[in-house]
């Protein structure tokens, strides 16, 4: 127990640190392990959202998003990655599942979950906003709407 | 040792912590508290601690080219029912130091890895499913030129606590083809890999090897909008077991076919699968095989079917059927399924003002068709003919905004379930599902989610009515109240109601419910844990710094 305490008192001291990008390496559509430092790489904001071919409110908010990104993308540049959380029960439904939904995003996979545990993401959807290379917000779970206040973000 | 690995971890975070922010540290928290009541009305009796918590504390720093962690993990003073009951108390339960630069990366202490698609090693961790099969010990990385990626692994499986008395080892290479044959417009890439489980059994066959291997091979091709697929694993002879028995009179051995392909362009894809699985389950101790906390797992062989989302969806689910039981007469599977997604355009007929979403699954799964001579105990399997039906699921599914206010998804299940083959008991099920999700909303930031759901069945436990109403407040907020309700059959009407509330704050979410829990298959990525039904408040929290 004491063990136990040592640590968290510790961590809690040193948790006001702006977050970097993780090093992580993701797979591309075409199969590739590509660094997700270099994909994220950008001077204008970046979403990353972290998706599943069978998580329904994912898919809405992804869905949601699709339909004012054209006039989001001309406003801020902003470039959303959407990176999938499937495993191979699923993976490969994802290919088929983006171009039948026609969305316009870049699609990769977390194939070994390194992203998953170097963000500590416990549920999806989940999603961080990336701007001159920092995380400057994070969110969990998605409500109709509130891709208006990712907008927010993204536009200042 | 553990204690010396923190101490010296410490030292080198605050060292680093210091200085001017030259590390990276990040980390998570995730706490889950359950508070059991009896039940009457399900026969539930609450179990002697019925406040039960189970929390996952982890960090990672990162500094240069180094990186460490470790997972902190506390069951206090148990896991939740329906987990493997060796998860109590509390300790270090993981730690890593790993060194990455380059193209090589090196990682001591426990890591996760799959090699293909996981049929023959997979080392991951989910808690929901109470799984957490790291693997203690070295992995190697190495990248040559983007042309082959070759990973070596050896270590002994994390089992609750504890780890194996086996110590899996095995090495990997994955082949960039087209690199390697300078293809311009064809993605080509193969695979391979082995490995192997060392483990003494004390056995009176002779033929018992302690060194079981597997063997997989890829090949993967894409151009322009086709792609396919294809691994094929063999499994060398190994032993079984029941019950932990060791069943070693006959040794016999596996294998796993996969094929995949499949079309897409804007707005249409298509994807197929195919699968033969016999004997094909490997478990890093032998007398673990058939567990029902899937402790020990070192590959992983999910059911290849729709992983739906709504509950009454949930009732009837497939798990992947890849091991022999002379006792039910099942050797393995085969069997597959096919994905179409399809979007009709805004402003045509059938996408009207905002377009109309399709997606159509169809699944169906066999056993091998085989022949049994149960006084050798021996068998001889068909390789392409089908056995009995042992799973079908047909479905559809609607995605339409009807106006600003309303989204609504709309989704019909026609599934088959063969009860007896899969569970071992009951009848042949046949069930029809119908769900409606309904997405109001109210104004800038309220919302409203709505959800009807119908299972039709002659079979089993007949009908099912369940319904949901949701309302956020905000995007921080919401609250919600559900109920499922089991008609039609004469012995048992059970309402599994639920209530509860969500907040959410960037990446921190806070939950609270109350409510009956159903007991049932609870599957995430295709694997199931049983959960066994129950009464009770449950509270959760999650974090991420």
């Amino acid at each position: 127990m004491k063990k136990t305490m040592l640590v968290l008192s510790f961590l809690f001291t040193t948790i006001f640190y702006a977050q970097n990008i993780p090093q992580a390496k993701v797979l591309d559509m075409k199969g590739n392990k590509v660094d997700f430092s270099e994909i994220v790489k950008s001077d204008k904001p970046v979403i990353v959202s972290f998706w599943a071919t069978w998580c329904v409110p994912c898919i809405n908010e992804l869905d949601a998003i699709n339909e004012v990104y054209p006039d989001w993308q001309e406003e801020t540049g902003v470039k959303l990655i959407a990176v999938s959380r499937d495993d191979d029960r699923t993976a490969r439904r994802i290919k088929a599942l983006v171009n039948g939904k026609a969305w316009d995003y870049e699609v990769y996979r977390d194939f070994n979950d390194d992203l998953k545990r170097a963000l500590n993401i416990a549920s999806i959807p989940f999603m961080i906003i990336i701007k001159n290379g920092k995380i400057v917000a994070t969110r969990s779970g998605y409500t109709p709407g509130s891709e208006e206040e990712i907008y927010e973000i993204i536009k200042n | 040792m553990k204690n010396y690995l923190i101490v010296f971890l410490l030292v080198i975070i605050n060292y680093n912590g210091n200085a001017q922010n030259s590390g990276q540290l990040s980390g998570g928290y995730e706490a889950y508290l359950q508070y059991y009541q009896s039940d009457d009305a399900t026969n539930f009796i609450a179990p002697a601690d019925r406040l039960r918590s189970m929390n996952y504390f982890n960090t990672n720093y990162t500094y240069k080219q180094f990186s460490f962690g470790l997972q902190y993990e506390a069951y206090l003073p148990q896991a939740f029912l329906g987990y493997n009951p060796d998860l109590n108390g509390n300790g270090i339960a993981t730690y890593y130091a790993k060194y990455h630069k380059d193209d090589l990366e090196v990682t001591a202490g426990y890591f996760y890895e799959q090699f293909g698609s996981g049929l023959v090693f997979r080392a991951w961790e989910d808690r929901q499913l109470g799984i957490n099969n790291a693997l203690r010990g070295v992995k190697v990385k190495y990248d040559f030129n983007n042309l082959v990626g070759v990973t070596g692994i050896m270590g002994n499986q994390r089992l609750g606590f504890k780890l194996s008395e086996s110590t899996i080892y095995g090495v990997n290479a994955d082949i960039n083809l087209d690199n390697i044959i300078k293809l311009k417009n064809i993605q080509l890439k193969g695979g391979l890999s082995y490995v192997a489980r060392y483990q003494e059994s004390v056995s009176g066959n002779a033929d018992l090897q302690p060194v079981v291997g597997s063997y997989s091979s890829r090949l993967d091709l894409s151009a322009g909008n086709f792609y396919t697929n294809f691994e094929y694993v063999y499994k060398e002879p190994d032993a079984r077991a029941a019950n932990q028995v060791l069943l070693d009179q006959v040794l016999f051995d596996g294998n796993a076919w996969l094929l995949n392909f499949g079309y897409s362009q804007k707005g249409l894809g298509i994807d197929a699968t195919l699968r033969r699985l016999e004997n094909i389950q490997m478990y890093s101790e032998r007398l673990l095989e058939g567990n029902s906390y899937n402790a020990g797992v070192v590959n992983f062989v999910p059911g290849l079917t729709k992983q739906h989302d709504f509950s009454l969806a949930n009732i009837y689910v497939y798990q992947a059927q890849p091991a022999i039981s002379f006792g039910e007469e099942k050797v393995g599977e085969i069997g597959g399924q096919v994905d179409l997604y399809y979007t009709f355009k805004r402003k045509s007929v059938l996408g009207g003002k905002y377009g109309t979403k399709l997606a159509l699954n169809y699944s169906r799964w066999h056993g091998l068709n085989a022949a049994f001579d149960m006084a050798k105990q021996i068998y001889r399997a068909d390789f392409a003919k089908p056995g009995e039906l042992y799973f079908q699921d047909i479905n559809f599914e609607i995605r339409k905004k009807v106006s600003k206010t309303l989204k609504t998804v709309l989704s019909f299940i026609d599934v088959k379930y063969n009860k007896p083959k899969l569970e071992g008991e009951g009848e042949f099920v046949h069930a029809n599902i119908a769900v409606a999700d309904l997405e109001f909303k109210l104004a800038k930031k309220r919302s409203a989610r709505v959800e009807l759901q119908h299972l039709a069945t002659k079979d089993d436990m007949k009908n099912w009515v369940a319904g949901l109403v949701e309302y956020n407040f905000n995007h921080n907020f919401n609250v919600y109240a559900g109920d499922m309700y089991n008609y039609g059959n004469d012995d048992v009407k059970n309402h599994y109601f639920n209530v509860g509330t969500t907040y959410t704050k960037s990446s921190t979410r806070l939950s609270l419910s109350y409510g009956r829990q159903r007991g049932g298959l609870l599957c995430v990525g295709g694997v199931c844990r049983y959960v066994p039904s129950s009464k009770g408040v449950t509270a959760s929290l999650s974090m991420s710094f």
